[in-house]
């Protein structure tokens, strides 16, 4: 008791230091006083902002990599905690410990350059990595601390961050914003995420079957530390055999188990089969192989199988030795056998074909590849650790040769310590970690993988699109194959990763999004949990005999059989009850499997699963008291967990549960409560008022354009200096909220504006969705923003002491600075604030023109000379100098970054969209005047095409308006949360009492001519996002410019100033059409028309009229053809091929 | 209790400081009753009665109203030295129609202590299903069966009699599964084998070669090690097998030995409950 208070303290001390979830927390919240009555059934869903506050968005990123720095790193330095030299056998060097960013004689974290300035420095957010170590030096034993080995990148964030637990105020005096989710790396001045992967899942069994070519297969992928393998059971007319990579011929199953010493066919039958007679009689087939290939022993078949490995080893075996190690550790590589025993491996080949056998038997008894139960997500931590041990391995391997090669010299003239060689491999793993990042090629030698686009950079289009592509999920399966499967939206995803989220096109369905409450699992450790099945009744596998093995339920630990259990039921509740008494780590799914008779426990980590209320007797466990306590801020979530209310469940084990969706759905039989329906929307769905209104695809279609609006990114954002970035001048809080909006913050960092938007028709320019503006609302800062782009120029040093510089500017005689260098200051650097025009200079750099020769030797006073390399300004627009910034990069080169800001408003042409994926463009801007408006004189600012609604079915942009109306009108936000919201008959009710429509429609008179509409107009707010697509980035048009090197023809692409491509269809129509002489002029005489000489007599082409074929000038005929068809005959002769061209008049003389 | 299901288990003495004592072997009809007095509880909870003693039956009090407690007996935990080896015989039926199947006699018994590899004989019924023309011709006139298996460790298993309404457990040291070897078959197999090579040998073998000769050095890099279960097996086959015999009819002997043993001590927990809960999970 004495401990639980305590903990309630240090949570209300927390409440105060954790401003951005207060208000959630606050007794009067959403007009709800501490005095009100609770109620359940709607206030649960405060669990969920407790939730994201102990979790939050990204928590699945932070754990990870929590989890990687202070457990997994661990584990990986005992695994390879040995460096011995083969010369010296005395050597040895051992690491004891492993530290991230804290040495072992202080209490606090190193100093680490702050986040910002490493984004603003090009440098890497990294914290050292300290490891203790022992060794020898000559006859003594050597202890050191905290050697460095290297830098490890740090994910902003966690606890190894310094922005770990940090208040507003700090972040504030760090330059970071504290919405600012975290779960990234900053690599070289670049943030980067490391991007979900999902995998299938490793170490369990996959039954699948192709019922065309009639086969089943079990599988299963079999990943340790130092090995990744996969072994199949497959049948082969009607036979079963084991099958893997490195066994060169399948093997008869007989054989594999004799090989595992089970030898006797009736052993075989009971491991396999057990009492079912008809899986009996579907394998007693396989008994046979073994005894037509005369294999009866157990060496006979070691031999047999050792005689088809087909592994390189540097050392020999012998064929028996081979079949030994074949069948202890590559085959099912995760169960490696230690001793002589092989009864573990026996006994899960043996349920690899029981589940093939009964795969065989009932073809319904096969695995779901697609399913989310069966998929494992691969998270920063997880992607790093596999990095970093390549790399420590390399580096024990390179550390060992060198301390060989010294302790090879015959004799030394001193004891040789190995600490004086280790820092020159540190910057190995250093490099490796950043390239990999930096790059997104994941290399691992170990299991000969590559895998590239790993990770990506942060897109700061908008603080949705960061925070969108934290939750992202990348699939392994390829985008290019035509797979409706993996692409379907599972049913097993429900509350796990969200519905609406993913991208259109080809990675439709492969790349997914994680709910509003996923969690995902770290590893658990597994010898507790199989020591507690045992003290719960389960029966040791190795001390049941084969005959009763299928009798009782199997009880499956991570996959592998662990032993039996007669009270299935009962153990899976007991199992539980310890988990919700928090007696076992919360994490740990338990479910059973009554098809399989199997129990199954899982404690791996990459589990998805999520927070559901435990209902018990038709009651839900969770009270008001609770809750009261809860906005009180006496419990936390984790309370909740430990008091045993709500509990973690992960897919599998959901299928052994009945959920009810509302409290007032529960019944006796029900075993869980939803916590809130809509988090089975992500974070961007999240956005969307009254989703549930709407067609499914147009929710999909907001996902991809939310990351595209422009908006806040962060409270840092004018601080900031990115590549690009996109801002609002004036950007609103959302007149219809959702519940998501206030968790994720959007209402703090919005990206849109609401706009007053009439449905109506108007001028004609407003078809296929284009929109009309209201010239007016522009000026008054209607969809206004602004870009910011930086440019970045380092001053090189060179080898010969020469380096780049900045030069002043240039006068003209008057003493004014020429055109181009107007906005350039003394310094040589534009001047913040000045504008500067297409081909106007703002950094003028010159380089030495030497640069690469040799360095003075006598260091004279030679003047060095310079060459101008002026960064010039180019653009259709003029834009302004907002920051410069002159710092020293890693490499203590001066760097120099420039920021150009451009502010825009909206124009013919720019992308607007509203939360329902209606995209439209701006059709017409119009006068105010010319506008229709209502009685209160109110004018809209967007005046959309009501062709816009039958066919997309958006309902729920019409009920945003009614609700914005509504709002607007009461001087409330309301909300459009999923499943939820504010109530469409009491928004009409608002509308009535002030006098308007129930149905949200007014009666408007046009500004042309005064005259009231023949119709109602529906009319009121709907939030508007202006999206990143603009007019100005795109606009192109070239009379001449720029042409290809190669083939003269005019270059392509805005970028290069390139032309406008008349295509092979447009091509077409002007044959079609018969204008040859139009053909003539677009595909040769303004493209690449070229004078040639050809040779009349030989048909080949000479120049300046001279055959140096024919040696003569005699037939030389000038004639103009393209420069492409120039150089194709010249090519064809390079290949020995002489095309020659035979000329003749069309029109006789 | 599905181990015992259809089992002989035979608790075996076996002391391995003193190895040249003859082991003891009681009588199998002793044995099964034994089994049956230990099948209320299963081996789990028998490790959890040997430090929960005074606490006893706490954890069957939700079961009590369909299963009510009949007696109360006390425990006796032995554990000292006694080093009893548990033998599984697979594919053996527990049961010969109606009766228990007799424990077969046993000529020869061998133990590889490092190893842990049991290996014993088994003489084989020559007057039925046996083709003794068969074994003479094929298989060096094989008269015995070899049952084999490796002992694994187990943690909190326990091997009970009840004597006098006392319940006496003693720790089991190892349990191996017995599973028939056919050792004659691999050595007619070496046999053949090398006949073969002889009577045909390899057109490779024949062909002159150049010997090149190199000296290794003791410690050369390039000599590995075995590792894993390849070590195991090296161990395994280099180990030499210790000669026991078997004794019968020592169960009763046994039986008091352990009475003896535990007489007059008594156990108390050195823990509480709740640390010994915490302690497991």
């Amino acid at each position: 008791m004495v401990d639980a208070t305590k903990r309630r303290k240090t949570h209300v001390h927390k409440h105060v230091k954790d401003e951005a979830f207060e208000d959630l927390l606050k007794p009067v919240y959403k007009g709800k006083k501490i005095t009100d009555e609770i109620n359940t059934a709607q206030d649960k869903w405060n669990l969920l902002p407790a939730f994201l506050k102990v979790k939050g968005l990204v928590k699945q990123h932070l754990d990870s990599f929590n989890y990687f720095v202070d457990t997994d790193l661990k584990k990986i330095i005992k695994a390879n905690q040995l460096i011995l030299s083969d010369v010296d056998p005395e050597f040895y060097l051992k690491y004891v410990d492993i530290r991230v960013g804290k040495k072992s004689s202080s209490s606090t974290k190193d100093y680490l350059t702050p986040p910002h300035e490493c984004r603003l420095r090009d440098m890497t957010y990294s914290a050292p990595i300290y490891v203790d170590i022992e060794y020898t030096r000559g006859r003594n034993i050597i202890m050191h601390k905290d050697v460095e080995i290297g830098r490890m990148p740090i994910m902003l964030r966690s606890n190894k961050c310094i922005l770990f637990d940090a208040d507003e105020s700090k972040m504030a005096k760090l330059n970071e914003c504290p919405l600012d989710p975290g779960g990234y790396f900053i690599v070289n001045g670049t943030e980067k995420v490391i991007l979900v992967q999902e995998q299938l899942s490793k170490n369990r069994i996959i039954v699948e079957a192709d019922e065309k070519k009639n086969i089943v297969q079990a599988s299963v992928t079999s990943s340790t530390h130092e090995r990744k393998s996969k072994t199949y059971v497959i049948t082969k007319n009607g036979k079963i055999y084991l099958k893997h990579n490195s066994i060169a011929e399948e093997i008869p199953i007989a054989v594999v188990l004799k090989a595992c010493g089970i030898l006797s066919d009736l052993e075989i039958m009971q491991l396999v089969c057990g009492n079912d007679s008809s899986y009996q009689d579907l394998f007693a087939v396989n008994l046979e192989e073994s005894s037509k290939l005369d294999i009866y022993t157990q060496q006979q078949a070691l031999e047999y199988i050792g005689a088809k490995v087909k592994t390189m080893r540097r050392q020999k075996l012998s064929i028996l030795q081979e079949g030994i190690e074949a069948i202890a550790t590559t085959v099912i590589a995760h169960l490696t056998v230690e001793a002589l025993d092989f009864r573990e491996k026996a006994l899960y080949i043996a349920m690899m074909t029981r589940r093939v056998v009964m795969a065989m038997y009932n073809p319904k008894m096969i695995d779901d590849r697609d399913y989310v139960g069966n998929k494992r997500l691969e998270l920063a931590g997880q992607l790093i650790s596999l990095l970093f041990e390549d790399l420590f391995k390399k580096f024990n391997n390179d550390f060992k040769l060198s301390i060989d090669k010294v302790l090879k010299k015959p004799n030394r003239a001193m004891e040789y310590d190995a600490l004086l060689s280790i820092n020159v491999h540190s910057n190995n793993i250093t490099s490796g970690l950043n390239r990999a990042i930096s790059t997104g090629n994941w290399s691992l030698k170990r299991f000969k993988m590559e895998r590239a686009g790993v990770t990506h950079v942060l897109s700061r289009l908008s603080y949705i699109s960061a925070l969108g592509m934290m939750t992202r999920i990348s699939s392994q399966f390829e985008k290019s194959r035509k797979v409706s499967g993996p692409r379907a939206l599972q049913p097993s995803q429900f509350g796990m990763l969200c519905t609406a989220d993913t991208p259109e096109g080809e990675a439709c369905g492969l790349v997914k999004n994680l709910a509003l409450m996923t969690h995902i699992t770290t590893d658990d450790e597994e010898e507790p949990i199989k020591k507690l099945c045992f003290v719960l009744g389960v029966e040791d596998i190795t001390l049941i005999d084969s005959a009763s093995l299928h009798l009782n339920y199997g009880v499956y630990l991570n996959g592998t059989l662990i032993g039996s259990i007669r009270l299935p039921i009962k153990f899976v509740t007991q199992f539980r009850d310890l988990r919700r008494t928090g007696k076992v780590s919360e994490f740990i799914s338990i479910y059973s499997n009554s098809h399989q008779m199997a129990v199954h426990i899982a404690t791996d980590g990459g589990r998805i699963c999520r927070p559901l209320i435990i209902v018990s007797d038709g009651q839900s466990l969770v009270k008001d008291t609770h809750l009261r306590q809860l906005l009180d801020g006496e419990l936390d979530f984790d309370d909740f967990l430990k008091l045993g209310l709500v509990e973690y469940l992960d897919v599998n084990e959901e299928n052994d549960s009945y959920i009810a969706l509302y409290e007032k759905d529960v019944i006796p039989s029900m075993t869980h409560l939803e916590i809130e329906p809509f988090t089975i929307l992500g974070a961007v769905a999240g956005l969307i008022p009254y989703p549930h209104h709407n067609q499914s695809p147009r929710n999909t279609y907001q996902c991809a354009m939310g990351k595209q609006a422009i908006g806040a990114i962060a409270y840092n954002q004018f601080k900031r200096i990115d590549t690009l970035l996109y801002l609002m001048t004036y950007p609103q809080e959302p007149m219809v909220k959702t519940k998501t909006i206030e968790l994720i913050d959007y209402d703090k960092l919005p990206a849109g504006q609401n706009a007053t938007v009439a449905v109506m028709s108007y001028s004609g320019y407003d078809i296929e969705d284009a929109l009309v503006l209201n010239k007016s609302s522009i000026d008054r800062g209607f969809g206004r923003c602004e870009t910011r782009r930086k440019t970045t120029t380092v001053l090189k040093r060179y080898a010969n002491h020469t380096q780049d510089i900045i030069g002043g500017m240039r006068v003209d005689e008057n003493g004014e600075p020429i055109w181009q260098h107007q906005s350039l200051g003394p310094d040589g650097l534009g001047e913040v604030g000045m504008r500067v025009k297409s081909g106007q200079i703002y950094i003028n750099k010159s380089v030495p023109t030497n640069s690469t020769d040799a360095p003075n030797p006598n260091n004279v006073n030679v003047q060095t000379q310079y060459r101008e390399t002026p960064v010039i300004y180019r653009g259709p627009e003029p834009s302004h100098i907002d920051q410069v910034m002159m710092s020293v990069s890693d490499n203590d080169q001066a760097l120099i970054k420039v920021l150009l800001r451009q502010s825009r408003r909206p124009e013919l042409g720019d992308k607007f969209s509203s939360r329902h994926g209606q995209k439209g463009v701006c059709g017409i801007i119009v006068k105010q005047e010319d506008m229709p408006f209502n009685d209160q004189g109110i004018v809209p600012d967007i005046i959309m095409n009501p062709h816009g609604f039958p066919s997309r079915m958006t309902v729920g942009k019409m009920i945003e308006l009614i609700s914005g109306k509504a709002g607007v009108l009461n001087g409330s936000l309301e909300y459009g949360t999923c499943f939820g919201g504010s109530k469409l008959e009491d928004m009409s009710k608002i509308l009535v009492d002030q006098g308007f429509s129930y149905s949200g429609k007014d009666m408007l008179y046009s500004g042309i001519t005064g005259e009231c509409l023949q119709a109602y107009i529906f009319f009121g707010p709907i939030y508007y996002q202006k999206l990143k697509h603009m007019v100005l980035d795109k606009m192109h048009a070239r009379a001449r410019g720029p042409r290809a090197v190669l083939t003269r023809q005019p270059t392509e692409g805005r970028s290069r100033d390139g032309g406008l491509r008349l295509g092979e269809m447009e091509r077409d129509c002007v044959i079609a059409y018969g204008a040859s002489q139009l053909l003539l002029e677009r595909l040769m005489i303004s493209s690449d028309a070229f004078e040639v000489d050809v040779c009349d007599k030989c048909g080949l082409m000479g120049y300046s009229g001279w055959c140096t074929t024919c040696k003569s000038a005699e037939n030389i005929i000038k004639m103009t053809i393209p420069y492409a068809a120039k150089l194709l005959f010249q090519e064809l002769l390079s290949m020995n091929i002489a095309p020659r061209l035979r000329l003749e008049d069309i029109f006789q003389q | 209790m599905s181990i015992d299901n259809k089992l002989f288990v035979t608790e075996e003495e076996e002391e391995d400081r003193t190895q040249d004592r003859a082991a003891d072997v009681e009588d199998e009809s002793n044995d099964v009753d034994m089994i049956e007095s230990e099948n209320g509880t299963s081996c789990a909870e028998g490790n959890r009665q040997r430090e929960n003693e005074e606490e006893g039956e706490n954890d069957d009090v939700e079961d009590e109203e369909d299963d009510p407690v009949v007696e109360e007996l006390p425990l006796y935990i032995s554990g000292n030295d006694e080093s009893l080896h548990v033998f599984q015989y697979a594919n053996r039926p527990r049961l010969v129609g109606r009766k228990p199947a007799e424990h077969p006699f046993i000529s020869a018994a061998r133990y590889k202590p490092k190893s842990c590899l049991w290996e014993i004989d088994i003489p084989l019924d020559d007057q039925s299903f046996y083709n003794k023309e068969k074994a003479e011709a094929d298989w060096n006139g094989v008269n015995i069966q070899t049952l084999k298996g490796v002992g694994v460790e187990n943690d909190g298993q326990y091997a009970a009699f009840v004597k006098d309404m006392q319940v006496y457990l003693v720790p089991v040291e190892r349990v191996a599964q017995l599973k028939p070897y056919f050792r004659y078959i691999d050595d007619v197999n070496v046999t053949r084998k090398q006949e073969d090579a002889k009577r045909n040998p390899n057109p490779s073998s024949q062909r002159a070669q150049v010997v090149t000769m190199s000296v290794k050095s003791v410690n050369d890099p390039s000599q590995n090690r075995l590792t894993g279960s390849l070590l195991a097996h090296k161990v395994a086959d280099e180990e030499a097998n210790l000669e026991l015999t078997w004794a019968e009819d020592t169960f009763e002997q046994f039986k008091d030995s352990v009475v003896k043993e535990t007489e007059g001590k008594i156990l108390i927990a050195s823990e509480k409950q709740e640390d010994y809960i915490d302690n497991l999970v």
